[in-house]
């Protein structure tokens, strides 16, 4: 390298000095800068399970999976019914008390009907062994 | 779209879990052999009036509760698993009951059920069965159709007849709303 050259380099040198540096405009940067992040996104996480880029929508279920689980929890949990509905239930009891009883009382009328007040009574006392709701009925008759 | 597909998603599975313990509790009752599955009852009678399920836990509760004024009562709540009701106004005999009626009877006696009562006119039917066990009774069902109504009732669990009379006779309740039975009784006489 002879003299001339070293003179030019240094020429070169102090006028690349004197350059500032240009920004790039900043819709550009941040372009720049998300690309690492969407090529990271779109490997898929299991390729032997989800071979092509998974859709967005894929992790909703996963998302809503969390708290469905926790009402499971606390719908699994034995609740203590309140006093209301043990009254309800008692109230429904009697209800299908009540329609028994009246099945019962039915199914008497018929069988006096079909065989006539005397025999019912020896059919209806038979059958009031195995079956007290129709006793109630004759009770009723002989009162 | 995918917003679609997710509340679509999330209101499934919010059906699901609110008819679990539903289903819980039916499944429950299904193991004991004084279950009886009536099948589709709508189909054939339209929208119930009444219905009624009582699982084992309410029961136990008014059991307990009815304990010390009625001893008795609570005594059979106590061994009762399950009372489910189902009764449906007409204004007619509702097509294919009696064919119903039958069917579910035949099935019955095949499952083991006792008849224990059978009336069978054009106008009415009645069935009453009971699954007995080692003479226990496990479980009663009633099946009494007529032109204005039909009444089907399956008492699930161990079973005391004179304890079941007993308590009936405590209960004062008129599903009639009037004396009709027990004028129906008094004319008859």
């Amino acid at each position: 390298m002879n003299k001339d050259d070293k003179t030019l380099d240094a020429h070169f040198d102090h006028l690349l000095n004197q350059l500032e540096v240009e920004k790039a405009p900043a819709s550009l940067t941040r372009r720049l800068k998300r690309i690492p992040q969407e090529e990271r996104s779109d490997k898929p996480r299991w390729p032997w399970l989800f071979p092509g880029p998974l859709p967005k929508w894929v992790m909703a279920p996963a998302f809503a999976a969390v708290p469905l689980a926790l009402l499971v929890v606390v719908m699994m949990q034995p609740r203590q019914p309140s006093p209301a509905e043990v009254e309800q239930a008692r109230q429904d009891l009697a209800v299908a008390f009540a329609y028994l009883d009246k099945v019962g009382n039915r199914t008497g009328n018929q069988i006096q009907t079909v065989i006539g007040g005397e025999l019912r009574h020896s059919v209806k006392d038979q059958l009031s062994e195995h079956m007290p709701f129709t006793e109630q009925s004759l009770e009723e008759e002989t009162t | 779209m995918k917003i679609s597909i997710f509340r679509k998603t999330l209101t499934l599975c919010a059906t699901l879990l609110i008819s679990l313990p539903v289903m819980a509790q039916e499944d429950t009752l299904k193991d004991f052999p004084g279950y009886v599955d009536f099948g589709e009852l709508s189909s054939i009678f339209g929208e119930p009036s009444v219905q009624i399920s009582v699982g084992e836990s309410l029961l136990g509760l008014v059991g307990s509760l009815s304990a010390s004024e009625d001893p008795e009562a609570a005594e059979l709540f106590n061994r009762l698993n399950g009372v489910r009701v189902n009764v449906f106004e007409t204004t007619s005999m509702a097509s294919g009951a009696i064919d119903f009626v039958k069917d579910t009877s035949a099935k019955l006696s095949e499952l083991g059920w006792e008849s224990v009562v059978t009336v069978n006119s054009a106008d009415e039917q009645v069935r009453i069965f009971m699954m007995i066990n080692d003479s226990q009774v496990e479980g009663i069902t009633v099946m009494a159709v007529e032109e204005t109504e039909a009444v089907f009732v399956n008492v699930i669990g161990s079973i005391n007849p004179e304890e079941l009379g007993k308590v009936m006779n405590n209960f004062d309740i008129n599903i009639n709303g009037d004396d009709s039975e027990h004028d129906e009784d008094d004319a008859t006489e």
